[in-house]
Order: structure tokens, then C-alpha cells, then sequence
């Protein structure tokens, strides 16, 4: 069957968009593994950035292209104050 | 059940997570953080979806490596992940995004209590028993 127009996979996506922030759209995602397909609306290497451009979307997908990384864990330890 | 495999390199667990929001939906890359009590999401992505610091039902003081920071507890409309559908679920809203790490929030020990969340370390398989 031949792919809609623009519609990439997650490889070609990561090949074409390198080490960068992308928002897809009409994303197909199995609910185990990996996203398959979708279409590239937005990339951009900074994070911010990307966001301000997804906005008034109704529904995507952000994702990083390039080596993901763990960070420096946060607890939550103390309730502080009820709002 | 629910089961996943995972990359066995990587180091740490990526699960997919699907949030929903007043003003949409959104997939994330989220790290499975057993060492952290409490779910935590990017607070941009939250804004984007049309929550705000006034949904808020708590504020939470964040204490890790990097020393402390203030989160506000926020009730979520709809989040599924690893097979779950949850419309009772609470996440921590803080900013948590590096630019070039790749994650936009961390799935804690909240999400895992009352389940039976196996590690096979040696196949790289995740799977959540409920």
C-alpha cells in the first residue's frame, strides 16, 4: 500500500531530522514499542522552541530524534503548602 | 497484562506515554523512574495543553541531585501508558527538559503502586501485571 503523502517512518524520521526535537502529526503509534509512521509538522533543536510552534495543535507527538538521555532524579519528599 | 521490550543498551526504561489535556492530546517519551515517588511531566508540555498552575491541587517540594525545587501536583484528564487508561491520575508539573536529553517526564513509583511491575533484565522485557 503506498504511504500518505509526507508520512515517514520513525527511521527515516530520525535519518532526515537529526539530533532535533519533532512534532508529528497523524502518528501511528502501537500501544506496545515504538511509534511507527508519522508526519513531520515541526523540528527544531531547542526545546522551547518546538513547543511554541506545536500550540494550537489538537493532537501530536514530541519526540527526540537524536540519543536519549536519564537525568538526575527528583523524589518528591514534602507536601508544602495546599493551593 | 501488559509487556514491553525495551532496549537493553540504552540503560534506563523509555515507556510511551499518552496524555490528555482541555485542549488536546499529546504522546511523550517518559523514563520509567523507579527512584522517583511521584509522576513528573514537563511543565510546558502541561501548558500546552491547556492546564495552568491554578488547576493545581498541592504544591510539592522536589528533592534531588540538583537540589531542590518547587512542583505544583496537578490532576490529569486522561494518561495512558504501558496498557493503563487512567482518569484519576495526578502528575508533578515542574520544568525537567534538558534540550538534547529527550525526556519530557518521568513515571514514578505512583503509577506502579498496586501493580505488579516485572524487569527482565536479561531479555529487556517490561512487563505490568493488573
Amino acid at each position: 500500500m503506498e504511504k500518505p503523502h509526507n508520512l515517514l517512518t520513525w527511521s527515516e524520521i530520525k535519518q532526515q531530522y537529526p539530533n532535533q526535537w519533532v512534532v508529528l502529526i497523524e502518528v501511528e503509534w502501537p500501544d506496545m514499542g515504538e511509534i511507527s509512521r508519522g508526519v513531520v509538522f515541526a523540528h527544531d533543536t531547542n526545546h522551547a522552541r518546538v513547543l511554541e510552534k506545536q500550540r494550537d495543535l489538537k493532537s501530536a507527538a514530541i519526540l527526540w530524534t537524536g540519543k536519549k538521555r536519564g537525568l538526575s532524579l527528583f523524589t518528591a519528599i514534602s507536601n508544602d503548602v495546599d493551593l | 497484562m501488559w509487556t514491553c521490550d525495551y532496549d537493553l543498551t540504552e540503560g534506563i526504561i523509555w515507556v510511551t506515554v499518552h496524555i490528555f489535556g482541555p485542549r488536546g492530546d499529546r504522546y511523550l517519551n517518559c523514563i520509567l523512574d523507579t527512584g522517583s515517588s511521584q509522576s513528573i511531566i514537563d511543565v510546558a508540555i502541561l501548558d500546552s495543553l491547556g492546564y495552568s498552575a491554578q488547576m493545581g491541587i498541592r504544591t510539592v517540594i522536589l528533592s534531588g541531585i540538583g537540589g531542590r525545587l518547587r512542583a505544583y501536583e496537578l490532576p490529569i484528564q486522561r494518561f495512558e501508558t504501558m496498557g493503563l487508561v487512567l482518569t484519576s491520575f495526578s502528575v508533578l508539573a515542574q520544568n525537567i527538559v534538558p534540550d538534547n536529553f529527550g525526556v519530557e517526564g518521568l513515571i514514578g513509583m505512583d503509577l506502579i503502586a498496586n501493580r505488579v511491575l516485572t524487569i527482565d533484565g536479561q531479555k529487556g522485557r517490561l512487563t505490568l501485571g493488573y
